[in-house]
């Protein structure tokens, strides 16, 4: 599929795109935050839907939440006041990540009594007292979904559960290192579309298509004799770093990485790539990327079947990399030190959420740290309409164009 | 002060304009006038006070002046001064006394007001941060629709297809706005879709305080139909504008100089 | 035009406390202690609803940026400090107290006091908001300084089990810290004094805070802002024992001699959030002159509880996770429902912080349910606490005007 030519029309294919995943299925729970127990709903014979940002959107939130509240959730309160979001039987909210969701989940209960909230709170650390707590906190999701949606956890389905979630994320994590490796193997729009659609609403088509085209890639990895590194370092990010023994090629096109938060991967993609159009850069595709919707969400380890459920996707959700709604900032900053030194990377763009502040917060020591090393950083605050759709791609195709010619 | 007066006079120093208003003990209005503020309020309340003489053709200095408005403080013969938000409320119930609901929109900001069976103000809320929602907004798009402001309302009720406005920032929006000139889209359909936007944004505002029709509409903006077109739908309830919407405030500061000032 | 102030222009409208020097007193000395305490190395930074009992067990001197905050908005230096954090990359979008407290460890020569001296440790807990973790991160990258987490995770309702274990669990962490970071044993029967100490100054404050049920009301909002200080600061110290005997003594003496805050109260209302640093005396005084008091305040309400009984730090971990701004918007809205109540106020003030989302969001819910459960009107206003950029006189003036029009 092409990528559409304006913007509208992508978010007009999108919408018709969600529309139909969402019909197919059934028993629909949304969650906002990308570390939900996917597993544990599927095994309550529910469907996970991911609730993504609407950028066309008319805002309705202004009676409700102040303005300074995160982008997002204000995004997410105006679908729902406009009653834009899909039919869901229940909606998760996160506990314990920023103060603009926690207080999200308060405003909507006052707001829309009617609807059924349920809330997951996480612990910021994720030691073993954390995967403890998450535990806990995860059986109570469990009884709540038997108790007020009358439906029990089924071990079958559990693990039938764990084996697509697991697949799905081995597949995106594959296609993410094809793509660190060589990344003209495969357009970096069209792996965020892959996974947007799976997170959509997981399921076996969705994990059929995500395969075949990781397949696809493996073959070309093995003609080129590049299968080995990538699997190695697939499995060290897995691990949460990078072997030594990795090295990538240097190339004449110039290695771009993107990093932020809970942005929408192909909106930045399909801004990056006009970008890049604007300034007669068509095949230089980005590299790598460090959001919370892909990355974050994909590089995660799957349960293992041989503990206790709950424990077992605590472990999983708290396993995810790079967060800056957890504990430590430093051993982010030192794994992004060593993302710039042994992937080569030339030009890093920052997302910046709207009064994000986990996001917000980590952008001064990454600039730092990108400047430390050499590397050509380039800021770009959005929301999730891309409101200021213009001058974002402008400071993109300048970042593009100072880049190549160095 | 409690004892009642035979006249009573109202000053709404606005951003934009200043109204007085002179009102007999039946409450009716002798005279009234209405001036751009200008550079100095004090300034333009000594004109207004002085074209009320003039067409009253009365001695006014011991006629009791209350003050409101963003400017009332620089009314320095005003025995007191009362916020915008309690003589608006005021001075509609007088007009009026079936209206509940007040939205009044002024230059650079606008409210919404829920009033009581006593004229006074129950409940209110301010937009008085965000030029979108106010007259502001529909200034800078007539701007760029090459338009004046009186124009702008009954080109957009001409529109086939409004246009949809979705930046709900006064920036944006004019971009937006640019952006469809480009592609050739009528003037009238995105002057519509300039009511629309502004007129979903009052609706959310109004929804804070709770609509209950009829619904009045004051403030410079109330003269524009198209506007109130676009707000009867988005509110969903009956509009009822004062034959002289921007005179409101003052009447209604007016009223509680007769009274006394309480 | 005719003076609608009830006094004469010689005599004001609110009157002075005489602990004030006192307070002055107590707190130069805790900033004298402060600078000590980092000289010999004892000096950890830390946030304001953190289990102090811990680290003051350990001898270790507690400064706290968030009155750093206080002390920077009051100084008129917020712009100007928030400017140096940006300076650095950091969003204005962010909370003030963070922005203000980067751009004094950037720029100390330019900052009010030079600064809050130099920490030897971090320690924050995230039961008053989610951003102090990234705030003593990005801190600790400046000063090298290494940060304890204490996590507590939001609660809603009554704790349960699981969520006391992690609490706990987290302290024992922070007891191995200090350990290893200050070279100190842990005693427990000196945590147990400690947090006895804390428990003798929480109720000597508590009980100032409920003198103001009287008519007219002994404190004024800004005596209360002023005089928290030692009960954020030097709790689990003696020194703020001494202060608030000698405080409540004030307190209760002018309820002997129906003597109140201000001249002549007239309304009494509520106030919500922290206040506007940079113009806190300007906008009660103002008030006051009108007959306006403020009893009572959803700010300086929350540091009322008691350690329990009971073993240690599951007591320690009990009171702090249940901590005001932890337990979500319903609690926030009963709370101020029953101080309304129970101080008689006839209307409130909600100020929308801009930088604090934990406090603000959720604030027109507020305002629409307490005036529905109380019967009593609200206004909200805007601005920020440090930031004076962020806040315009003339519109707060105009809402609370039209606030008390509707009272009066």
């Amino acid at each position: 599929m092409s990528t559409p030519l304006t913007y509208d029309a992508l978010i007009t294919a999108r919408q018709q795109e969600v529309q139909e995943l969402i019909a197919a299925e059934h028993g629909l729970i949304g969650y906002i935050y990308p570390h939900a127990p996917l597993e544990l709903f599927l095994a309550h014979d529910f469907t996970p839907i991911l609730l993504w940002a609407e950028p066309k959107i008319p805002s309705a939130y202004e009676a409700s939440l102040q303005t300074f509240c995160c982008a997002y959730s204000r995004n997410l309160f105006s679908q729902r006041s406009k009653e834009r979001l899909p039919p869901l039987n229940a909606i998760l909210f996160p506990g314990g990540t920023c103060d603009s969701l926690q207080n999200l989940g308060d405003v909507w209960r006052a707001r829309f009594p009617d609807d059924t909230v349920l809330r997951l709170t996480y612990p910021v650390a994720n030691d073993d007292m954390a995967v403890a707590y998450l535990a806990e906190e995860l059986r109570d999701l469990s009884n709540h979904l038997e108790v007020i949606l009358g439906k029990r956890f089924v071990m079958e389905r559990y693990q039938k559960a764990v084996a697509l979630i697991a697949e799905f994320k081995a597949a995106a994590q594959f296609i993410a290192v094809a793509r660190i490796i060589r990344p003209s193997i495969y357009p970096y729009f069209e792996y965020a579309r892959l996974i947007r659609k799976f997170l959509t609403a997981p399921s076996l088509n969705m994990l059929t298509e995500i395969e075949s085209v990781a397949t696809h890639l493996q073959n070309e990895l093995r003609k080129e004799q590049r299968l080995p590194t990538t699997e190695a370092l697939r499995h060290g990010l897995l691990a949460g770093h990078i072997p030594d023994q990795i090295e990538i090629q240097s190339t004449e096109e110039p290695r771009i990485m993107i990093i932020g938060g809970m942005v929408d991967p192909e909106g930045v993609a399909f801004h990056f790539n006009n970008a890049k159009a604007n300034a007669d850069l068509e095949d230089l595709e980005i590299a790598f990327d460090l959001l919370s919707f892909t990355y974050r969400t994909t590089f995660t380890k799957a349960p293992n079947l041989h503990c206790n459920p709950f424990t077992e996707m605590a472990q999983s959700i708290l396993s995810a990399p790079a967060e800056p709604t957890q504990e430590g900032l430093h051993s982010r900053l030192t794994f992004l030190r060593r993302v710039f030194e042994k992937l080569k990377i030339d030009g890093l763009i920052i997302c910046e959420q709207s009064f994000c502040d986990p996001d917000q917060f980590e952008v001064p020591d990454t600039l730092k740290l990108a400047e430390q090393k050499k590397v050509l950083s380039v800021r770009v605050p959005l929301d999730p309409e891309f409101s200021d759709r213009a001058r974002l791609e402008g400071r993109i195709q300048s970042f593009l164009e100072t880049l190549t010619a160095r | 002060m409690v004892t009642k007066s035979t006249l009573g006079i109202g000053i709404d120093v606005g951003s934009t304009t200043t109204k007085a208003v002179l009102l007999d003990a039946k409450r009716n209005v002798v005279t009234q006038y209405l001036l751009a503020t200008g550079a100095s309020a004090q300034k333009s309340v000594q004109k207004c006070l002085d074209e009320l003489r003039k067409s009253s053709q009365q001695d006014l200095t011991v006629v009791p002046v209350i003050s409101t408005g963003y400017g009332r403080r620089q009314a320095l013969n005003a025995i007191k001064s009362v916020t915008e938000i309690t003589c608006h409320s005021i001075g509609v119930h007088h007009l009026n006394p079936e209206i509940h609901t007040l939205i009044d929109i002024g230059g650079q900001d606008s409210k919404v007001i829920r009033i009581g069976t006593d004229g006074r103000p129950l409940d209110f809320e301010l937009n008085d941060k965000c030029s979108a929602g106010t007259g502001r907004f529909l200034e800078v798009m007539a701007r760029v629709l090459e338009v004046s402001i009186n124009e702008l309302g009954s080109l957009s009720l001409k529109a086939k297809h409004p246009s949809a406005i979705s930046s709900t920032c006064t920036v944006f929006a004019e971009s937006e706005v640019i952006g469809r000139i480009g592609t050739g889209e009528s003037p009238s359909d995105i002057a519509a879709g300039v009511h629309k936007a502004m007129a979903s944004k009052i609706a959310t505002l109004s929804q804070r305080v709770g609509v209950k029709s009829p619904v009045s509409v004051t403030g410079g903006v109330a003269l524009n139909p198209g506007f109130l077109y676009y707000l009867a739908q988005a509110i969903q309830t009956e509009l009822w504008v004062p034959r002289e919407p921007q005179y409101t405030g003052a009447l209604g500061a007016a009223i509680l100089a007769l009274e006394g000032g309480e | 035009m005719a003076p609608d102030a009830t006094t004469t222009p010689k005599e004001k409208a609110y009157r002075k406390l005489n602990t004030s020097k006192l307070l002055r007193d107590t707190m130069t000395l805790h900033i004298l202690s402060t600078k000590q305490a980092s000289q010999q190395g004892r000096l950890a930074w830390v946030t304001s609803g953190f289990p102090v009992e811990i680290p003051v067990a350990f001898d270790v001197t507690a400064a706290y940026p968030e009155q750093y905050g206080a002390i920077v908005g009051s100084e008129k230096c917020g712009p100007l400090l928030c400017g140096f954090a940006e300076e650095l990359g950091f969003s204005q979008e962010l909370c003030s107290y963070a922005r203000s407290s980067i751009g004094s460890v950037k720029n100390p020569q330019q900052s009010p006091l030079t600064g809050l001296p130099t920490p030897q440790a971090l320690l924050a807990c995230n039961n008053i908001c989610g951003t102090v973790l990234s705030w003593y991160e990005a801190v600790s990258e400046m000063t090298g300084a290494p940060v304890y987490l204490v996590d507590i995770p939001p609660l809603e309702g009554d704790q349960p089990s699981h969520h006391l274990s992690y609490a706990k669990s987290k302290l024992e962490g922070l007891i191995k810290f200090l350990s290893q970071t200050f070279n100190q044993d842990y005693d427990e029967e000196k945590l147990i004094q400690v947090a006895e100490l804390s428990n003798e100054a929480i109720s000597l404050w508590t009980r100032a805070l409920e003198a103001c049920r009287h008519k007219p009301t002994p404190l004024n909002c800004a005596d209360r802002f002023l005089s928290m200080a030692p009960i954020v600061a030097l709790r689990g110290t003696q020194q703020a024992i001494s202060f608030y005997q000698a405080f409540l003594a004030e307190v209760q003496d002018r309820v002997k001699n129906n003597v109140g805050a201000i001249v002549d109260e007239k309304v009494r209302l509520l106030w919500d959030n922290i206040p506007p640093w940079f113009t806190i005396y300007n906008f009660f005084n103002t008030l006051a002159k009108k007959g306006v008091s403020f009893p009572a305040d959803s700010y300086t309400h929350a540091w009322s509880a008691n350690i329990p009984r009971g073993e240690i730090l599951e007591s320690i971990a009990k009171v702090y996770s249940n901590v005001y701004l932890n337990k979500g918007l319903t609690a926030k809205i009963d709370k101020m429902c029953s101080l309304i109540k129970d101080y008689d106020l006839e209307g409130f003030v909600l100020f929308s912080v801009r930088s604090c989302k934990r406090y603000s969001l959720g604030q027109m819910v507020t305002k629409e349910e307490i005036t529905r459960r109380t019967g009593v009107p609200g206004v909200i206003i805007e601005g920020d606490m440090v930031d004076s950029q962020q806040y315009n006189e003339a519109q707060v003036e105009t809402r609370v005007e039209a606030l008390l029009e509707m009272i009066v």
